[in-house]
């Protein structure tokens, strides 16, 4: 073979092989696949509304003020006694706005007389049979299942004690109750 | 299975139970329900004062005073003579702001034979009658040397008097 059909040769092998090194590095590819998972279902216990039940609020009792927090986590209520006998009586809806049915797991209630301005110790209820100021509640019990879709209206009533014969102590002029109500999913089985 | 593809096995089951723990920790809700009562009246019938306000014959008022609280009030009175006498007054405010009413009157005297030479009395106030926020009530107590001589009556002798008032809520 003559010099220069040698040369064309080795020129062409080495196209030919720098050909061969570029197209097998394209021929590399990363392939991926990506993914997302969510969870789809909802969790959504609210209270939904707080009212004062007129019938079953007797004497001179008043109700000042009702509030439902922003979030439905809250409500707030404000009432005025004048002579013993007296109720106020509200109605708490809490709804299940969720896709998972709910169970009351837990019920606490604390009261405290505040009438110096100053919160005083829990009340041991020993202490609130004979408080001028009685707070209870009716409607709603400890492991209530709560459906999805469903609501649950219960009652918190307020009484001036009938059994109090004299002028409360300055303390005892005002009272406070704080309701906790704590729901959880309702795991059957 | 190459050691690739297990491990995005491993790292996508680790996702999903990341995922599971923590959904599981937001299925619960506290709701609170916070009130406040507060008591707007007040309750306060009380005996403003005593006096000795009519004094007969001999007679004399040792001591008048209100207790404390202002729910008791007493009094010591000598008599010397048949019909000597004294009238106590006695001032009862209602100074709550509820309304009252004298539901019951009980009046006991140690010594109330007919033979008994002191005797006690009383008017301005009767059973029902009704004592209006900020209004007063006044109530006399006559207390009498009804005997007809002192020389047959005990140096000591003495009659006690005891008068509740009951009130409670005009409704």
């Amino acid at each position: 073979m003559k010099q220069k059909e040698k040369n064309m040769v080795i020129v062409s092998l080495l196209v030919l092989t720098l050909i061969m090194i570029v197209g097998y590095s394209a021929f590399n590819a990363n392939l991926k696949i990506r993914g997302v998972a969510r969870v789809s279902t909802r969790w959504n216990v609210m209270i939904t509304q707080i009212d004062v039940n007129k019938a079953e609020t007797t004497g001179e009792g008043v109700s000042k003020a009702t509030t439902l927090g922003e979030s439905g986590l809250s409500a707030v209520f404000e009432s005025s006694l004048t002579s013993p006998g007296d109720t106020v009586t509200y109605d708490v809806t809490i709804e299940n706005k969720g896709e998972i049915e709910a169970k009351l797991d837990d019920m606490i209630l604390e009261q405290k007389n505040i009438g110096t301005g100053v919160p005083g110790e829990k009340l041991t209820p020993e202490q609130i049979a004979s408080n001028p100021i009685v707070y209870s509640y009716k409607g709603i019990e400890k492991d209530d299942v709560l459906p999805v879709s469903e609501q649950k209206t219960f009652q918190v009533v307020v009484q001036y004690n009938p059994n109090a014969h004299n002028q409360p102590l300055p303390e005892q002029m005002k009272s406070s109750l704080v309701m906790t109500l704590s729901y959880v999913q309702n795991v059957k089985g | 299975m190459n050691k690739k593809g297990k491990k995005i096995l491993i790292a996508g089951l680790f996702i999903f139970m990341l995922i599971l723990f923590t959904a599981y920790g937001v299925f619960n809700a506290n709701l609170n329900i916070d009130g406040t009562a507060s008591i707007s009246s007040k309750w306060d019938i009380h005996i403003r004062s005593i006096i000795a306000d009519n004094i007969i014959g001999n007679a004399k008022s040792l001591s008048a005073s209100v207790g404390d609280s202002g729910l008791s009030a007493t009094f010591e009175a000598n008599l010397i003579s048949p019909k000597d006498s004294i009238t106590y007054k006695v001032i009862i405010i209602n100074d709550g702001t509820i309304d009252a009413k004298l539901s019951d009157i009980n009046f006991y005297q140690s010594q109330s034979g007919d033979n008994a030479a002191i005797k006690y009395s009383y008017s301005g106030v009767d059973i029902n009658d009704k004592l209006a926020s900020g209004n007063t009530a006044e109530l006399q107590i006559t207390v009498t040397f009804t005997g007809d001589s002192a020389e047959e009556v005990d140096d000591d002798f003495e009659n006690q008097l005891k008068l509740i008032l009951s009130y409670v809520q005009d409704k």
